[in-house]
């Protein structure tokens, strides 16, 4: 599987060309359009971010069967990592999640409104939900990773618990995306039901991504730093 | 339709002039005998196991209003009875659709007679329907419909009389015919379908 991976010489402009979907990444790493020609690392020097966690990021959002083994872990710069996730939760949180909220409202006439309030409501709580789960993160997993980067005395947690209670926000997406395409009675709004469609799945998409790069990416590099200390 | 034997009816109609002219309408009838009449739809489930009725009239109005839309769930205990509206005033078509048919007061007894037979058939077939997989099977709408409730697999065994470990099974095929996993995907599903109404969530 190393081959046929993006690499740091490549121009970024053919990563968007071979999945349109890294138009996300590039964002939450800050980086603008408009590049020109310039290569995978010329446009990482630009913007200080680490060719290394850069590849590993949009090579795992594109090739499924791809993670990366030790040999490339021990390169990643943990703190941009923890950057970039941050970004993304706060991409989910106050673009995603809001423009689906108010697709979903469009979704029926004054008369439906028995539809449009299950719907809702369906979302509302899933919303907790994701909020819950980002805010455990932001309030406790990402301090305890960048205390441990910073050499600090261990507090009382383990890279373990995270991984083993790390809930699953993305069947209920697949949910809704089932009741929109095959029970919701059919009616005038088709339009809106497919924009909102399409939006669900590019976010389902992007969240199975994330939650791939925080499983596959940031557990193992937190291992390693963890086993480093035990070791001492 | 087999002619040696009759069906019984019960009917449930807040007005007694027109409870006692449907009764009479159907006095003369060798297939149809009323075997109770009741005004109210508490009293009805008390009495429902004793009479074993094949047939409802009912007329919808005697349904609080939130619960019409979930006909079916409000009568779970017995899904094989065809449920006929005895219909004076305005109600919402989308509240009819969910009965095997609609008696109207200006009916004559052969117009009663035949919309009785067809609702009587057309719920042999929505139960065979059901059976062969059109949907999900009685038995899974039951699982969905207690999921939707809150229920937790071991109250869903107690109540239905089956093992956690079918309840389990139901459980794998309902999310394998929808496509929906989590519990309230499952409640708007059941929403949707009129198994439930939204106070019973």
């Amino acid at each position: 599987m190393k081959h046929g991976l993006f690499t740091a010489k490549m121009k970024l402009s053919d990563l968007l060309f071979a999945d349109y979907n890294l138009i996300l990444v590039l964002s939450r790493f800050g980086i603008k359009l408009g590049f020109g020609e310039k290569s995978v690392e010329e446009v990482c020097n630009k913007y200080h971010i680490s060719s290394p966690l850069f590849l590993v990021v949009v090579n795992v959002s594109t090739y499924s069967e791809y993670f990366p083994d030790e040999s490339e872990i021990v390169l990643l710069n943990v703190n941009e990592l923890i950057d970039y996730l941050h970004a993304s939760h706060i991409y989910y949180l106050e673009d995603k999640i809001s423009s689906i909220e108010k697709q979903l409202k469009e979704l029926y006439s004054k008369d439906e409104k028995r539809y449009g309030e299950m719907i809702e409501r369906f979302f509302s709580e899933y919303k907790n939900e994701v909020v819950n789960h980002f805010s455990y993160e932001e309030n406790t997993v990402f301090p305890y990773i960048r205390n441990l980067l910073k050499q600090n005395t261990k507090v009382n947690y383990h890279i373990n618990q995270f991984e083993k209670n790390h809930s699953n926000i993305e069947d209920k997406l697949t949910d809704l995306i089932n009741i929109l395409i095959k029970y919701l009675p059919e009616n005038e709004r088709n339009k809106e039901k497919e924009n909102a469609l399409f939006n669900i799945f590019l976010f389902t998409k992007d969240l199975s991504k994330h939650i791939l790069i925080e499983n596959k990416v940031l557990v193992p590099c937190v291992k390693l730093i963890e086993e480093k200390y035990e070791q001492r | 339709m087999n002619n040696d034997r009759y069906y019984k009816i019960i009917i449930v109609e807040p007005s007694p002039i027109i409870a006692a002219g449907l009764k009479h309408l159907l006095h003369e009838s060798n297939e149809f005998v009323i075997a109770g009449h009741m005004d109210n739809i508490a009293y009805l489930k008390n009495r429902i196991a004793a009479l074993r009725p094949d047939l409802l009239i009912v007329n919808p109005v005697v349904i609080d209003f939130d619960k019409r839309f979930a006909l079916r769930s409000l009568f779970q205990d017995i899904p094989n009875v065809a449920i006929m509206a005895l219909v004076h005033n305005y109600i919402d078509s989308d509240i009819l659709r969910q009965y095997n048919g609609v008696i109207e007061i200006y009916d004559t007894s052969n117009t009663i007679e035949t919309k009785l037979r067809n609702a009587l058939s057309s719920q042999i077939d929505k139960k065979e329907f059901f059976e062969n997989g059109g949907d999900l099977t009685e038995r899974e709408i039951d699982v969905l419909i207690a999921v939707a409730k809150g229920l937790m697999n071991k109250e869903i065994a107690d109540k239905l009389n089956i093992s956690i470990h079918t309840v389990i099974s139901h459980r794998k095929n309902i999310t394998r015919k929808t496509g929906i996993k989590s519990v309230s995907g499952l409640t708007v599903y059941a929403l949707i379908n009129n198994l439930i109404t939204s106070d019973e969530v």
